[in-house]
C-alpha cells in the first residue's frame, strides 16, 4: 500500500504553477472566501466583519485567519472514509495547501510550515497538512477605521478565553468573572448551528445580567460552502478556535488566552483500539496545547501562553465551580452535545454521544442532576432503554474505562496506559515524570470513583427493587437483577413502601413550570416517597400513545397542570381527563388539579376536587409572593396525598 | 472536545458472523478459539500486510536493539542507543523513544498505532514481570538497568518477542472486535468477561507458540544468539524473525480452534 496522494487546495486564488506537478491533480480543491465576480465562492469567511469587531488586525494574522478557515474548510471537504471499512486507512489523508498570503516573508520560513504540520496532523491524525506560501494577497480594508492607529480599549483587566457555549467554558466563565473582577473577550467560532449561537448569546446575556460590562462576545464565521464529505470530521476546528482567540488578545495586546476544558476529556485515552490515530479527538490534549503555544509564539515573535485552568479537574469537578458559584441555574442552558444534529425541537441533547454521556454522570456525581433537565436529552441513558447502536457502544465504553481507573493501581494505570503517557508527560509544564504520572493518575482515578458514585445515585433514585429494570436499560447493563426474575405462578404483592408514581397531565406550553414543580418534589423522590413520569420521558422511537395510556393507568398520584393552554388542549382534555376521572372515580388514583395560570376551570369534570395550591391560589398570580412558594404549598400538598394514599393502603 | 469516532464492522456475512459470536460469548459454550480463527481468516491477506509493513518491523527492531544492547553490565550502550543520559532511561522514556523510532520508520498510520501500541505493552509487562520489589517505576536507569539487562540473552528475549507478537495479534483482533462488542453484549459484567476471555486465549496461543512449542523456544534463543551475538542482527535477519514469529501464532491460532 503506498502514500495516499495528496489533495492539493488552491486558496485566496493561488495557481499550482511550478510548485505541483501534473500527477498530484488527482484530488483538487479550491477554496476562496472572496466575493469576486470571477471566483466561486466555496467558504464562507465572514472576516470583515470580525476585523470590524476590533478595528484593526496586521497582515500576518488576516493571513493566519484564512489559513485556519481554511484548513477547517478542507478537512470538511474530504472523507474520512466508511466507519464500516475493514481497516480505516483513509482516515488519514494528506493535504498539500497553496495559499496566497500577505505577509510571505514571515509564512514562508521552513520552520513555520514545518511546525503548522506538526500540529494540524497531530490534532487531526491526518499523515501531511503541507504548506506552500505564495505572495501577492490583498484585501481591501474592512471600514474606515481598519487602520493601525485605531485599537480596541486597553487590554488591562482584561481576559481571553475560549467559549463554546459548554459546561467547562460556561464554568471557566463564571469562575473566572466572580473570583477574578476582570473583563472577559468570549471568542466562538460559530458555523451555520443556530442552535449553538443561541445558546452562547444566551449564556452571553446572563453573564451581562449579572456582571454588567464585563463580558464582551466575539464571534468568527467560517463555514463551507461547497459540498461536504459525506463521513466529515471537524478535528481541526480547534485550529481555527484559538486562531480567532490569538487575533482577538492580539487586539487587546495580551499574551495569553484561556482554555478551560477538564482534563479527563483532554486525555480522551483510547477506550477502543480503533480510536487511535486521533479518531478519539485530542483538541486539548497537552501535546496540542505545547504546539499550539509555540506556532502562536512564532506568529507572535514573542512568548504566547495558553492556559488551562481545569486541565486537573473532571468533569464532575467542574460543575462543582457552578455549585460553588451558586449559577447552577446555568446548567441546563449549556450545551455539551457534539451531535445537536440529531436533536429536536425544544431538546438540546441527542443524549448518547460521548460529551452527554459524561454530563449526565457527572451531574449525578455533583448531586446536581435536577438541575439538569432529562427533557433536555434526546435518548433519556440513565432511565431508558438504550438502544443497541453506537450509544450503546459509547454508555458502556465509557462505563468500562470508568471502572477500571477506578480499580487501577498507580501501578497498573502506569502499566495500562504507558502508550498514552509516553504523548503527555513532556507537555505538562514543570513537572518531572514521577510527579506528572502521579497527578495524571490522580485525575482518572478521581473521575472514575465519580463515575462509581453516580452510578450508585442512580441507583439510589432509580433503582426500585421491587420492580424489573427495563431491559437494555442503564442500571440493566450495569447490574442485571436475574435474581429478581419470578418462578411461575407466585404472587407479587406490593410492598407498602413502595413509591407512589405520579403522573404529570400538562400543556407542553407550561413545561417550564411543570420543570419547577419537578424541582420542588424532588426531595420527596429522594426520600422514595414518590417517582415521577411525564411525557417528555417517552424515549425515542417509543409509541409515545401506548406510553403514556401505561403510565396513566399505572400512576397512584396524577397531577393536572391546569391552564388555559391546558383547558385548551384537545389531547389532555379528550383522552388524559377523561381517563383521570374513570380512575378517580373507581378509587384507584388520586386526581389533583394543580392551578398554574388563572383561568375558568371550576366547571371542568375536575372542578369539584381539591386543587393545590392552598385555595387554588394559581401559581403565577400576585397571591404569592414567589413562584417558589406556590410550589412549595403544592409540594405539601401532595406529600400529604401520598401519606393519605399510603394509610388507606394499610389499613 | 472529547469526540469520539464510534466504527463498526462491515455488513457483510462473514463479519455479520463475528459478530453474532460476540453477542454470545457470556453463554457456557462460547468458543473464543473459533472466533478469533475465524476473524483471522477473514483478514487473511491484510494480517500479511501488517506483518510486512514498516511500523511492525521498526517495533520489533527497536525490541532487538533493546535486547542486543542490554547484554553488557552496564548501561552505557543502551543510553546511547537512545541517545539520552543514562540517569534519565526510565520505560517511560523508552516507550517515547519506541515512539519516535517508529515515527520515522514510514509505515501506514493503521498499523503503526497497533505495531507502536503492541511494543509498548511488551515493555511494560516485561518491566512489571521483572523488576524487584525495591524498585520503583521510576528509577533513573542506573538502578532499572538489571530489569532490562535479563532481556539480553536467550530466553529474555524469547520472552520480550512473546509478549510483543502476543500484543500485536491481540491489538490487530481488537482493532476489529471491539467496535461491536460493547453494543451487541448484554452487560457490563458479559463485556468485561468477553475481554478477559480474550486476552486469556492469545496469552495461551502466544505462550504455547513460544513456550510450551520447544521449537520456537529454541528458534528464537538460538536466533538471538547467532544473528545478535556481535551487534545488531541484519534487517533480512529481522524479517525472517517477523514472519516466523507471525506465522507459528497464526498456525496456533488455527489450530487451537480445528481441535475443539
Amino acid at each position: 500500500m503506498s502514500d495516499p496522494v495528496p489533495y492539493i487546495v488552491l486558496c485566496n486564488g493561488a495557481a499550482p504553477g511550478s510548485v505541483c506537478s501534473a500527477d498530484q491533480f488527482v484530488h483538487c480543491l479550491h477554496l476562496d472566501y472572496r466575493q469576486l465576480p470571477e471566483i466561486e465562492q466555496t467558504v464562507r469567511l465572514a472576516l470583515p466583519k470580525f476585523v470590524g469587531s476590533v478595528y484593526y488586525l496586521p497582515p500576518r494574522i488576516l493571513d493566519l485567519l484564512e489559513i485556519a478557515g481554511y484548513v477547517y474548510c478542507a478537512d470538511r471537504s474530504v472523507s474520512r472514509g466508511s466507519k464500516s471499512a475493514v481497516e480505516y486507512h483513509k482516515w488519514a489523508r494528506s493535504y498539500h495547501y497553496l495559499i496566497k498570503v500577505r505577509d510571505h516573508a514571515f509564512w514562508q520560513q521552513p520552520h513555520v510550515g514545518k511546525l503548522l504540520n506538526e500540529l494540524l496532523t497531530f490534532l487531526s491524525g491526518d499523515q501531511q497538512h503541507q504548506m506552500t506560501f505564495l505572495s501577492g494577497h490583498a484585501t481591501p480594508p474592512s471600514s474606515l477605521f481598519d487602520r493601525e492607529d485605531f485599537t480596541v480599549d486597553s487590554g488591562e483587566d482584561t481576559e481571553v478565553m475560549l467559549f463554546s457555549g459548554g459546561l467547562d467554558s460556561l464554568s471557566g466563565a463564571v469562575e473566572h468573572l466572580a473570583t477574578t473582577g476582570k473583563r472577559l473577550c468570549l471568542v466562538s467560532h460559530q458555523s451555520y448551528q443556530p442552535a449553538t449561537a443561541r445558546t452562547q448569546e444566551q449564556l452571553v446575556r446572563a453573564f451581562n445580567k449579572r456582571y454588567p460590562g464585563r463580558v464582551r462576545h466575539f464571534r468568527y464565521e467560517c463555514s463551507l460552502r461547497g459540498p461536504r464529505a459525506r463521513d466529515e470530521t471537524q478535528r481541526t476546528r480547534f485550529f481555527l478556535y484559538t486562531s480567532i482567540a490569538y487575533a482577538v488578545a492580539h487586539a487587546f495586546d495580551k499574551r495569553a488566552l484561556y482554555v478551560y476544558e477538564n482534563g479527563v476529556t483532554s486525555l480522551n485515552f483510547p477506550k477502543r483500539q480503533d480510536l487511535r490515530s486521533a479518531r478519539a479527538s485530542r483538541t486539548t490534549h497537552p501535546k496540542t496545547i505545547h504546539l499550539l503555544k509555540q506556532f502562536l509564539s512564532l506568529v507572535a515573535e514573542a512568548p504566547f501562553e495558553i492556559v488551562t485552568p481545569f486541565f486537573w479537574r473532571t468533569k464532575t469537578d467542574v460543575l462543582y465551580v457552578l455549585q460553588r458559584q451558586g449559577r447552577t441555574d446555568l446548567l441546563s442552558s449549556a450545551v455539551s452535545c457534539s451531535k445537536t444534529f440529531k436533536t429536536d425541537i425544544g431538546r438540546t441533547h441527542c443524549g448518547g454521544c460521548s460529551q452527554c454521556v459524561d454530563r449526565r454522570f457527572a451531574t449525578y456525581a455533583a448531586g446536581l442532576e435536577n438541575c439538569d433537565i432529562p427533557g433536555n436529552y434526546v435518548l433519556d441513558s440513565i432511565r431508558e432503554p438504550v438502544p443497541p447502536d453506537e450509544n450503546k457502544t459509547t454508555l458502556v465504553d465509557f462505563l468500562r474505562q470508568a471502572q477500571r481507573f477506578d480499580a487501577a493501581s498507580l501501578d497498573s494505570f502506569y502499566r495500562d496506559r504507558m502508550n498514552e503517557l509516553a504523548e503527555v508527560v513532556d507537555y505538562l509544564d514543570g513537572m518531572d515524570e514521577q510527579a506528572a504520572v502521579e497527578s495524571l493518575f490522580s485525575l482518572c482515578h478521581r473521575h472514575g470513583a465519580q463515575v462509581m458514585e453516580a452510578i450508585r445515585r442512580i441507583q439510589q433514585l432509580h433503582d426500585d427493587p421491587r420492580r424489573s429494570i427495563p431491559e437494555a436499560s442503564l442500571l440493566d447493563i450495569v447490574h442485571r437483577r436475574e435474581y429478581l426474575e419470578e418462578p411461575e405462578g407466585t404472587v407479587t404483592v406490593r410492598q407498602d413502601n413502595a413509591p407512589f408514581e405520579v403522573f404529570y397531565s400538562y400543556s407542553h406550553r407550561d413545561e417550564t413550570l411543570r420543570d419547577e414543580l419537578e424541582k420542588h418534589l424532588s426531595l420527596l423522590r429522594r426520600e422514595k416517597v414518590i417517582t415521577g413520569w411525564h411525557d417528555r420521558r417517552i424515549g425515542a422511537g417509543t409509541e409515545w400513545e401506548g406510553e403514556i395510556d401505561e403510565h396513566l393507568n399505572s400512576a397512584r398520584i396524577i397531577l393536572l397542570l391546569i391552564s388555559s393552554d391546558f383547558l385548551a388542549s384537545d389531547y389532555c382534555w379528550d383522552v388524559e381527563v377523561k381517563r383521570v376521572m374513570e380512575r378517580h372515580e373507581a378509587k384507584e388514583a388520586r386526581v389533583i388539579p394543580v392551578i398554574l395560570r388563572e383561568c375558568d376551570w371550576h366547571r371542568a369534570p375536575f372542578g369539584k376536587l381539591q386543587a393545590l395550591p392552598t385555595d387554588a391560589r394559581p401559581v403565577r398570580s400576585r397571591h404569592w409572593h414567589s413562584e417558589d412558594e406556590a410550589f412549595t404549598s403544592i409540594a405539601k400538598g401532595i406529600r400529604a396525598a401520598a401519606e393519605a394514599l399510603r394509610q388507606d393502603g394499610s389499613s | 472536545m472529547g469526540h469520539e469516532r464510534v466504527g463498526v464492522l462491515p455488513k457483510t456475512k462473514r463479519w455479520q458472523s463475528i459478530v453474532g459470536q460476540i453477542a454470545s460469548s457470556s453463554r457456557a459454550d462460547f468458543d473464543v478459539s473459533a472466533l478469533t480463527r475465524q476473524t483471522i481468516q477473514n483478514v487473511r491477506q491484510r494480517f500479511r500486510n501488517l506483518q510486512d509493513d514498516n511500523a511492525t518491523k521498526a517495533a520489533f527492531t527497536f525490541l532487538v536493539n533493546l535486547a542486543v544492547s542490554s547484554r553488557p553490565p552496564d548501561p552505557h550502550q543502551l543510553a546511547q542507543l537512545l541517545h539520552t543520559d543514562p540517569e534519565r532511561v526510565t520505560p517511560l522514556q523508552l516507550a517515547k523513544a519506541l515512539h519516535l523510532f517508529i515515527s520515522q520508520a514510514g509505515g501506514l498510520p493503521e498499523y503503526s498505532a497497533v505495531a507502536e501500541g503492541a511494543a509498548v505493552d511488551a515493555l511494560a509487562l516485561w518491566y512489571e514481570h521483572n523488576r524487584t520489589k525495591q524498585q520503583n517505576l521510576f528509577d533513573s536507569f542506573d538502578s532499572a538497568y538489571s530489569v532490562w539487562h535479563k532481556a539480553g540473552n536467550g530466553p529474555g528475549f524469547c520472552e520480550l518477542s512473546r509478549l510483543f507478537f502476543g500484543k500485536m495479534v491481540e491489538r490487530y483482533l481488537n482493532y476489529f472486535l471491539e467496535r461491536e462488542a460493547s453494543r451487541v453484549t448484554p452487560t457490563l459484567q458479559a463485556r468485561n468477561l468477553f475481554r478477559e476471555r480474550l486476552e486469556l486465549h492469545l496469552d495461551d496461543i502466544s505462550r504455547h507458540a513460544f513456550e510450551t512449542s520447544k521449537i520456537t523456544q529454541s528458534y528464537a534463543a538460538g536466533w538471538f544468539n547467532r544473528y545478535a551475538a556481535g551487534g545488531m542482527p541484519s534487517e533480512q535477519e529481522i524479517e525472517r524473525f517477523i514472519s516466523y514469529a507471525f506465522g507459528k501464532l497464526q498456525d496456533e491460532l488455527i489450530r487451537e480452534a480445528q481441535d475443539k
